[in-house]
């Protein structure tokens, strides 16, 4: 079976793009928040900062919804525990 | 349905209608929360920044009143205590937590002042917004931080009056309440990260 041309030249152009993809972690290191070639003081900072960042709302609004759950039910205790009210008396009607 | 049914019921449904926490004191919590993040970002940025540097804190620039912020963080802890008893006050009589609030705002101006009159005197030092990057961050973060104790302050002035007139509602001041812990406790972890 033969190819055609063009799916030929459409696999030299992706095998191209794909070597190309190959070289660019050497560009990548421009990046500004790239830790690659930086001092341990520096990349341990950026480790610690992106822990603090990525846990500190998981742990607010955890601790949140805890103790949401935590009051409801507390009040909910409470409400149930008193006595309820008893309905005013229906004021009678004097005859005339 | 026998009384004994229709009692459950009625104690479910009053269970549902009691509210757990106040709209006023949620809606706080939710803003605090927003804070807190924001507060974290910064000394975030500020962390990777100063580790960064070779030099810290840099050269020609003047160094952070240590001692004196340290005095000055005493007074908010102390105007956190006091609006705590404030809001025990509150609970057995209203009238007598007008005291401890008083004191509360009164340190917690104190604290406004006293930090408003240290950078008076840094920027006179040649410690400016533009001078360095500690520049940048300390009134970048403190500055912010100064803000969010003045609106405090109003919102605990605005509690103060209410209150002297009789008609402070509870949600009120707990929401005040929840705003001036925030400003009070995020004040130490800022004073550990940029000053020392």
């Amino acid at each position: 079976m033969e190819i055609p041309v063009h799916s030929r030249v459409k696999s030299i152009f992706a095998t191209a793009a794909a070597l190309a993809l190959l070289a660019a972690p050497g560009i990548a290191e421009a990046c500004s928040v790239c830790s690659a070639g930086r001092d341990d003081e520096s990349r341990t900072a950026f480790i610690l900062t992106t822990a603090f960042l990525t846990l500190l709302p998981l742990a607010l609004v955890g601790g949140m919804a805890w103790w949401l759950r935590r009051r409801t039910r507390q009040v909910s205790s409470w409400a149930t525990q008193q006595p309820p009210a008893r309905p005013a008396p229906i004021p009678r009607i004097a005859k005339a | 349905m026998n009384t004994q049914n229709l009692q459950s019921i009625r104690l479910i449904h009053r269970a549902r209608q009691t509210p757990a926490v106040q709209n006023s004191v949620l809606g706080m919590l939710i803003f605090v929360v927003a804070e807190v993040m924001f507060f974290a970002g910064l000394i975030s940025a500020f962390t990777i920044v100063r580790a960064g540097a070779v030099v810290w804190p840099p050269r020609d620039q003047p160094r952070l009143p240590l001692e004196a912020t340290a005095v000055n963080t005493l007074a908010l802890l102390a105007s956190g205590v006091c609006l705590y008893l404030a809001h025990r006050a509150f609970k057995r009589d209203r009238a007598a937590a007008l005291r401890p609030l008083t004191i509360a705002m009164l340190l917690g101006a104190f604290f406004v002042i006293f930090q408003g009159a240290e950078w008076v005197r840094l920027l006179g030092q040649g410690l400016t917004l533009t001078s360095s990057t500690l520049g940048s961050f300390f009134y970048l973060i403190i500055g912010l931080h100064a803000l969010h104790a003045i609106a405090a302050l109003v919102l605990l002035a605005d509690s103060w009056r209410r209150l002297q007139r009789g008609w402070l509602a509870e949600s009120q001041f707990a929401a005040a309440q929840v705003f001036w812990y925030f400003v009070v406790l995020v004040w130490p972890v800022l004073y550990l990260r940029v000053y020392l």
